[in-house]
């Protein structure tokens, strides 16, 4: 295991990156690589009640957030035992801690999931990949899930196996 | 005179223009085509075989890099993983590699 893989998650891809999780795992199980799951989030506000008393700062919401994205990512990537995975939450800017962390770890290959159909957000995609791809020795890889045709029902659509109402009058 | 040969490179600029962004254009496919060969071709030696893999490049323009597409039908995803070694090492810098993946990858 001496290849890096750093999959970034922003907020929005979560749902994605878990159901690329498998598609992920075998992408580092052929680079053999070991992999890092980052996920990235804004700094959360304080929580407040309705009488604007405080019920937990910043740093006590950080902490929640950050136990429970390592425990959901952890536990979905403690399936595949024969890769080392390893989670970490960073909180500030999506995209300059995703450049940071690129710098700090220096990955081979960087993961992104693109599951945007919003335009703002194909446009941050869109920016951060500009970013990362001035790093030389890295390679940037976007894992975009198939979409799935839901089966057409809806009275126009006969079913091809069922037989037909009356049958026609056979000739003699 | 001088108003002629305005006349003329303003009437023939658009044309000019036009052939060289298609050449530019032509020029790109083609750098496209020889990376999906050379993608192709290293993909098929590492699964032995023509395969369900499909391939599909695109060249790198001015506002986004060039892309190199991995996809396969539902169920043949492993695919992907036995020819990715290979397609990592060949597709060049200022590419980067798109992978369709179900949920049988």
């Amino acid at each position: 295991m001496s290849a890096r893989l750093l999959a970034v998650i922003t907020p929005g891809e979560e749902a994605t990156a878990l159901s690329s999780l498998t598609g992920l795992v075998m992408i580092a199980r052929a680079a053999q690589a070991e992999v890092r799951l980052a996920y990235f989030r804004d700094l959360p506000p304080a929580r407040v009640d309705r009488h604007d008393r405080l019920v937990a700062d910043t740093d006590a919401e950080m902490a929640r957030i950050a136990a429970a994205a390592t425990q959901t990512l952890g536990s979905a990537a403690r399936v595949f035992d024969d890769v080392a995975v390893e989670t970490v939450v960073r909180f500030g800017r999506p995209r300059r801690e995703v450049a940071l962390e690129a710098e700090a770890y220096q990955p081979r290959i960087i993961v992104l999931f693109s599951a945007a159909r919003d335009l703002l957000t194909r446009l941050r995609g869109w920016a951060l990949r500009r970013r990362l791809a001035r790093q030389p020795e890295t390679r940037i890889l976007v894992l975009q899930p198939t979409p799935r045709a839901a089966p057409r029902r809806g009275p126009g659509v006969e079913p091809a196996l069922t037989p037909p109402a009356r049958l026609p009058a056979r000739r003699e | 005179m001088l108003r002629d040969l305005v006349g003329l490179v303003i009437s023939v600029s658009p044309i000019l223009g036009l052939l060289l962004w298609r050449e530019q254009a032509d020029r790109r496919q083609r750098a496209a085509a020889i990376v999906r060969a050379d993608v192709h071709a290293g993909a098929t030696r590492a699964l032995e075989g023509e395969s369900l893999l499909a391939i599909n490049a695109h060249a790198p323009t001015a506002w986004r890099p060039g892309r190199v597409r991995l996809s396969t039908p539902t169920g043949y995803e492993p695919l992907i993983g036995r020819a990715f070694q290979t397609v990592l090492e060949r597709v060049p810098a200022g590419y980067e590699i798109v992978i369709h993946c179900g949920g049988n990858s």
